[in-house]
């Protein structure tokens, strides 16, 4: 759980110092006062990564040359500790309990974060890539070796279709690349598709639980190659002269894509609005689940961030979406007012005003206008 | 010349030193100073051995190794050293690594780096071109690629690998794993993935 988080430069914080010490918490504040940038700094501490954007430059206050959040977090033992991240010009620096950590995975291990947030429809309905970049991400956390390999075959794919833009390249040249590619595809690809398999059956039975009915979802995983090493050597190899022509790769898990299918149905193609939101809602809770089931009742590391995306959800949704994020740890909500749900009776409630975050003593003080 | 600035002379030393690696502006002025403050005759000497320098060290025709005057590496001279065998380095410093191992007694051939793409070093830009003519001119009967286990020290020994296949060679590469006499709860996922992967039946 956290209980302290301290930001310079971070958005539109120039300093922030805030305690925290409730399970659940709620940030009111009206559009652009920085409820969002403290979510986003949140999930930087636990995944390295914003949930907005992967330019690094875009973090940092304007006219900063860098960033620094601190965040004071307490294990199960209730062993407090501080992840520290540093981020200029020349990098960024991790360190755990001031001592420097050259790691990644170190810090990310400690923090299983989950965040709900008003584009996740985008997931269902947008480009393929964002698709990968979900399920990479929840990939990521859950298995180190996926983000190994995963980067293993991004740098390789980089490096061959580097070679491949000049169209009399060596074939030998080419080649090389592939032994790596093929090894790490082979892994990346099984663990997508035994994600999207276990994703069909939490997001099935999440829907039958709100309607008492069989659900008819299914997630089918699309990769233009099947089987294990053997099978992407074999393609890599029979693909090269084409690539070559082509001046890239032309194939692999860099093309992958996830489809979520309704009662038969292509939800980015033919869902509503309302079905395709829900079900982004939904997936996200079954990433919840999954991180509780694995966790085996110990939910200090699970953080879960939700960013005003409540409001639309009606009453028997929103009961199910409150049982299954109430797994987590440490909740953080977003609202531009107060929300009259009985849920938040034993709330901590912050006020954020133009990037100054304050705590209300009790509901009554929060200035809506 | 105003205050705030060294002689000229000084300046140009200054700026000489900065181009080496690691060395900033306040390390390349400390150096200066400091050569400064050393006696005449043993500026002489060190400014002798960098004229020198481009004549006395060169690299092996050989095998790219650092040589002496022109002619073979002290380790192609040694008529002691098992020619069967060729051990392929990125640079020649690590065969002074290798070599202090005490187990390795064949031959070296050093590359000069490894395939980068990206930073447009290419198969052109390695000491390849002499590594199939000493492999046929020699009795060697195998390979050692002990390149780095990084995405690119990878492809460099798969285009090598690829590029020598056909001659019969027995190609190897160095196995990576668990560090020798560590303690296994140091080790990072990524090692110990490639330790499980190359676990050997006792």
């Amino acid at each position: 759980m956290i209980r302290q988080i301290e930001l310079r430069n971070f958005r539109n914080y120039e300093t922030l110092s805030l305690a925290v010490d409730a399970e659940c918490n709620l940030f009111i504040g009206n559009n652009g006062q920085g409820k969002t940038n403290l979510l986003e700094a949140i999930f930087f501490t636990s995944m390295l990564r914003s949930f907005r954007t992967a330019r690094m430059a875009e973090l940092k206050k304007i006219g900063s040359r860098g960033f620094y959040i601190g965040t004071k977090a307490v294990a199960g033992t209730g062993l407090a500790r501080w992840y520290e991240i540093d981020y200029n010009n020349n990098g960024r620096r991790i360190s755990i309990d001031g001592k420097v950590s050259p790691r990644s995975s170190d810090l990310v291990r400690n923090f299983r974060t989950v965040a709900f947030l008003p584009d996740d429809i985008g997931i269902v309905t947008g480009n393929s890539g964002l698709r990968r970049r979900f399920v990479d991400m929840f990939l990521s956390i859950t298995d180190p070796h996926y983000l190994v390999s995963l980067h293993h075959y991004l740098s390789a794919l980089q490096m061959r279709n580097a070679v491949l833009k000049d169209s009399r390249a060596d074939m030998g040249l080419i080649a090389a690349y592939e032994p790596i590619m093929a090894k790490a595809a082979a892994y990346v690809a099984d663990c997508r598709r035994e994600y999207a398999a276990r994703l069909a059956l939490e997001i099935g039975t999440l829907l039958e639980g709100f309607y008492n009915v069989s659900s008819g979802f299914s997630v089918r995983y699309r990769s233009d190659t099947e089987g294990g090493i053997e099978a992407w050597h074999n393609k890599l190899a029979a693909e090269r002269r084409k690539d070559r022509l082509r001046g890239f790769t032309g194939f692999g898990l860099q093309l992958d894509d996830f489809d979520f299918i309704l009662n038969d149905k292509l939800l980015r193609h033919y869902g509503s609005t309302g079905q395709c939101r829900l079900i982004s809602l939904v997936m996200k809770m079954a990433n919840v689940n999954i991180l509780a089931a694995e966790a085996q009742g110990n939910k200090d590391k699970i953080i879960v961030l939700v960013d005003d995306v409540t409001g639309e959800l009606d009453d028997a949704t929103r009961q199910a979406f409150y049982r299954v994020i109430g797994q987590a740890g440490q909740l953080f909500f977003t609202f531009t007012s107060l929300p009259g749900d009985d849920y938040f009776r034993h709330a901590a409630v912050f006020q954020v005003n133009n990037g100054e975050i304050t705590p209300v003593s009790s509901s009554n003080q929060v200035n809506n206008g | 010349m105003n205050g705030a600035e060294y002689p000229e002379a000084l300046e140009e030393l200054i700026e000489l030193l900065k181009s080496l690696p690691g060395i900033g502006r306040r390390s390349a002025e400390r150096l200066a100073l400091a050569l400064l403050q050393w006696p005449p005759e043993k500026l002489a000497v060190f400014g002798d051995l960098m004229r020198e320098l481009p004549v006395r060290i060169t690299f092996c025709p050989e095998c790219g190794n650092l040589a002496a005057d022109g002619g073979l590496c002290p380790i192609c001279r040694a008529p002691s050293r098992d020619r069967s065998v060729i051990c392929v380095v990125e640079q020649a410093t690590q065969i002074i690594n290798i070599e202090k191992s005490g187990l390795y007694h064949g031959l070296y051939h050093v590359l000069g780096g490894k395939l980068a793409p990206l930073e447009g070093k290419n198969p052109a830009d390695l000491n390849l071109e002499t590594l199939p003519r000493r492999i046929d001119a020699g009795p060697v009967g195998e390979l050692v690629l002990a390149l780095s286990s990084d995405v690119e020290g990878r492809a460099t020994a798969a285009y090598i690998a690829g590029m020598l296949a056909g001659k019969g060679l027995r190609i190897t590469r160095l196995a990576s794993g668990l560090p020798a006499g560590s303690d296994i709860s140091y080790a990072d996922p990524e090692t110990l993935a490639a330790a499980f992967s190359g676990r050997i039946v006792l």
